[in-house]
């Protein structure tokens, strides 16, 4: 209920910044979608479970456990509003997945095409014909094209039936008598069990991850191969892997300076002690030991996936870029539409810090500051009850960028009083 | 205790994520033991862990070290072997560390754990260079010598030969030796020995010849930098009894010559503990607090007199100042009477005493009782430079009360239970101490989860409760990296994991 009070009111306040030309992502059917999808996929489940037909009891039991755990993370992802109710969005998306699918002559009655509001550029297939994209995705692509080699990689994984597979070899590996055995033969051992134990489990992932990043590969093969059939442009393959190769990369960060320049007005000063944070004991900071991290991978890096997709392709690069208005607006509102859904998912640190990012450049622009507000004003609230660090990400030596770390000092060395002073500096 | 709960909570997250369930409980670590990574100011600035991954053989396992930085991120790893004690009567339970911080080194101390109040046996050490990550080889100080990769050996008959004299990082100073041990010198001498980063002997200094079985010094560290050390002396008799005879030992840290001895006035009738030491440029202020004697020569819970300060030179040992609070001279600003009994609370406890940049000094007091254990309220001292009471700012916190128990306070604070748990000084005369306000064991879900935090800042003292109370959830608190609290919340709902949240502290 909160949540929908809480779009009403920023649907309203958004229908005042005509001038932006930003159009938020209609949400009005929210709770409408939200129960159709739950019924659907309700419906779903219980027909794929129905038809679950395994010989060997044992596997069956393991395979059925997966089933259900996944789907009723499915379920609960649909009732915490994790995809976005967009009927234009969800339209498009659909538009392109049967492109694809009628383009190959696939039998589209089971497929579907989802958009998560997860920042994260990533997309997946959930094995059952469901296609899940994150809205991050437009942050990174570039055109139609690059969107929908993306979805047609998730095809990949669901007509090679990955999925199914991996659980289905996991029950049988559970089940199989030669590691019954081995683990017995374990247990009976009067030293070194834990050891044996964890050899056997490194083996095992180390041979499950090998498989997930050879299917990573033939996911890459056969989709770009239906991706040829819709004669779009080739090269959108190519272009898309490289932008996933450096999508991790901050392409902008925030200074004192910028601190200053946003924050400082009617009176209020950033001070120094704000940023200040004790310095670390610790200056190295070393992987796994035991792992090598490099097996557990779970998809191949860019560079090698992009080397055999060349060699597929075969430089075949005649074919032009697809031109989509359709697209051209997603893409247009995507870095704003992304704020919000940040915000929505209850990231408010992350939401703040990507909006900062582009206030400091656009001061003038209302929705950020809209969003300034909104944000500061649930940090302040879960600093007061001491749930920040669950909204704000951590400060960390070894992963956050220093900007970030900056950035989560400052949040948290600000007293509760100072937060007043800025939110209501951004009041609207 | 308290670090130990936060690592078994962490456990979970540092598991190897294993596919098949029943491979996965034999391959899991076993927390051993953990310690908190502190500098010289009482700051957190690490975690260590020890965790058993697998028995090798007989008495010898393999275990995973752990190191975590000041915002629980993982630093390094690392397997080693080591023994614990095991027969057919008797078996370490687990190993327990201890960790002193000196520079970028981290001295690790192993020892068998029996269980809580047994002696600390088969001491062992290992040094982590923080610049490279690299632990050292075991190594201990027996017979007058470092002994690196000592024997793996627990046969009693060649115990003598296996255990070490206690070794430490003093602040500002380094590695030291404090050999007192007769059975591993073969010697009755006591010396303090500083060695260097080479386990090369720098200096050592005689304090005690132990042929003196009447009057025998047990020393122990209080504080030191570059210029001295302080050492508190507590005289032993026929090597089990403790006399009422007290006094601070200050040695040179460039040499280690003991630079004087000072002597505690009125021996004959008072019982003294220093409870903190300030080290400045020039000077020496020795806090603490005064009982009437006692028969068992600790200072006496029930006939408590007062608080001490002492300002010496440091280099000399002159007397530059003194001062005394006598609890029966405080007056109305609190209840207090003259054995430090106060009224309807029980009696004082004094966890620490802390010097402001002006002279001021901030004692954290507890009352209790000693029989049946009971601990009360806390007090807030603001004394001044004289020693004079300013203010007293009282904690109202849930009483816990142990029937059928009794103990000194030393023994309580030591089995840790005082809810006093610990102080993160902010800087410029800024300070926040942390207390538990709960049950102590109490297993009522219920009940809510709270956790007192006292302020000092601007000369005030203010106090609010963490009630961490979720219908959802479990949390328990620790104390964190300066400004911080570690917030550790368990969910009923199944399957959602823990979440361990960093939280500055509003004040």
């Amino acid at each position: 209920m909160r949540i929908v009070w809480l779009l009403l009111f920023l649907s309203k306040s958004l229908m005042g910044f005509s001038q932006l030309d930003f159009a938020s992502i209609d949400t009005s059917s929210i709770t409408i979608c939200k129960n159709d999808l739950s019924i659907e996929f309700k419906k779903k489940f219980e027909s794929i479970n129905k038809n679950l037909n395994y010989p060997n009891t044992a596997e069956r039991n393991i395979i059925k456990e997966i089933f259900e755990k996944t789907q009723s993370d499915f379920l609960e992802r649909i009732s915490n509003n994790d995809f976005l109710c967009s009927s234009d969005l969800n339209l498009y998306l659909q538009r392109l997945l049967n492109e694809i699918l009628t383009k190959n002559k696939i039998d589209a009655t089971d497929y579907k095409i989802l958009l998560s509001k997860d920042s994260e550029v990533n997309a997946a297939n959930m094995g059952n014909g469901v296609v899940v994209v994150n809205y991050g995705i437009f942050l990174a692509v570039e055109n139609e094209d690059e969107l929908v080699f993306v979805i047609s990689h998730e095809i990949g994984h669901q007509c090679l039936n990955h999925v199914k597979q991996s659980i289905e070899k996991y029950a049988k590996l559970s089940t199989s008598k030669e590691i019954i055995e081995k683990t017995k033969e374990i247990q009976k051992q009067k030293f070194g069990k834990a050891s044996k134990a964890n050899d056997l489990l490194k083996n095992l992932m180390y041979q499950n991850y090998s498989q997930r990043r050879k299917k990573e590969i033939a996911a890459d093969s056969l989709g770009l191969t239906l991706y040829l059939k819709t004669f779009r442009n080739p090269k959108a393959s190519i272009t898309l892997l490289e932008k996933l190769n450096v999508s991790d990369e901050e392409k902008d960060s925030l200074t004192v300076a910028d601190y200053k320049l946003i924050f400082e007005q009617k009176g209020f000063k950033i001070k120094e002690k704000f940023f200040q944070q004790e310095e670390s004991l610790f200056k190295q900071y070393d992987g796994e030991k035991q792992i090598e991290t490099d097996s557990l991978k779970s998809h191949p890096d860019c560079i090698t996936r992009i080397q055999l997709i060349k060699k597929q392709l075969n430089d075949t690069f005649k074919i032009n870029e697809t031109k989509s208005t359709d697209f051209d607006q997603i893409k247009k509102n995507s870095i704003t539409q992304n704020l919000l859904n940040l915000y929505f998912t209850k990231s408010y640190g992350q939401s703040l810090y990507e909006t900062l990012k582009l206030y400091k450049n656009d001061k003038e622009n209302a929705l950020y500051k809209h969003l300034i507000f909104l944000n500061l004003t649930e940090i302040q609230k879960s600093k007061s009850n001491y749930t920040i660090n669950r909204y704000v990400p951590s400060y960390d030596n070894k992963y956050n960028t220093p900007s970030l770390n900056r950035f989560v000092s400052f949040l948290n060395n600000i007293k509760i009083s100072d937060f007043d002073t800025i939110i209501n500096n951004f009041k609207p | 205790m308290k670090t130990k709960l936060l690592f078994l909570l962490l456990i979970s997250t540092l598991g190897i994520q294993a596919q098949i369930t029943d491979l996965q409980k034999i391959s899991r670590g076993k927390l051993y033991s953990s310690d908190v990574i502190k500098d010289s100011n009482n700051n957190i600035k690490g975690y260590f862990f020890l965790f058993e991954t697998d028995k090798i053989s007989k008495e010898t396992y393999e275990l995973e070290y752990v190191v975590l930085d000041e915002n629980l991120t993982k630093v390094t790893n690392g397997f080693i072997t080591e023994m614990k004690y095991e027969n057919w009567a008797m078996k370490a339970k687990s190993i327990k560390v201890e960790v002193s911080l000196f520079d970028n080194k981290i001295l690790i101390r192993f020892n068998d754990d029996f269980g809580p109040n047994m002696y600390e046996v088969y001491k062992r050490f290992r040094i982590l260079d923080l610049k490279t990550n690299k632990l050292s080889e075991p190594f201990i100080y027996n017979e007058d010598k470092i002994v690196l990769n000592p024997p793996f050996d627990r046969k009693l008959k060649n115990y003598d030969g296996n255990e070490s004299q206690n070794m430490s990082y003093y602040n500002g100073v380094g590695l030291i030796v404090d050999s007192r041990y007769n059975r591993i010198t073969k010697s009755p001498n006591r010396y303090l020995i500083k060695l260097d980063e080479n386990f090369k002997e720098v200096w050592r200094t005689l304090y005690e010849d132990e042929s003196n079985k009447k009057r025998t010094k047990v020393i122990n560290y209080l504080n030191s930098d570059k210029d001295v050390i302080v050492m508190f002396n507590h005289i032993q008799k026929n090597w089990m009894k403790m006399l009422n005879d007290f006094s601070v030992l200050i040695f040179d840290s460039k040499n280690g010559k003991l630079i004087t001895e000072f002597i505690f006035p009125n021996i004959k009738d008072f019982a003294y503990k220093v409870v903190d030491v300030k080290l400045t440029d020039k000077e020496l202020i020795l806090l603490g607090n005064f009982s009437v004697k006692s028969e068992f020569g600790y200072t006496n819970d029930t006939d408590n007199t007062g608080l001490f300060s002492y300002r010496l030179d440091k280099f000399s040992g002159k007397i530059l100042d003194k001062k005394f609070l006598y609890w029966e001279d405080i007056g109305t600003k609190m209840d207090i009477n003259a054995h430090g009994k106060i009224k309807e609370e029980g009696y004082i406890f004094v966890h620490n005493m802390i010097p402001l940049s002006d002279g001021r000094i901030i004692a954290v007091c507890e009352a209790f009782l000693q029989q049946p254990i009971t601990t009360n309220n806390m007090y807030f001292l603001e004394l001044s430079k004289d020693l004079k009471l300013n203010q007293v700012f009282e904690v109202d916190k849930f009483k816990n009360k142990f029937p059928g128990t009794s103990a000194h306070s030393n023994d309580i604070k030591k089995n840790g239970g005082f809810d006093f748990m610990d102080y993160h000084n902010l800087g410029d005369d800024e300070f926040l101490f942390f207390l538990n306000d709960n049950e102590k064991g109490s297993r009522n879900r219920k009940k809510s989860t709270l956790y007192g935090v006292v302020s000092f800042s601007d000369g005030k003292f203010k106090s609010q409760t963490l009630n961490l109370k979720t219908e959802v959830s479990t949390i328990s608190a620790f104390p964190s990296k300066k400004g911080y609290i570690t917030l550790v919340e368990n969910f009923d709902q199944e399957g959602k994991p823990t979440e361990i949240r960093l939280e500055k502290i509003n004040y």
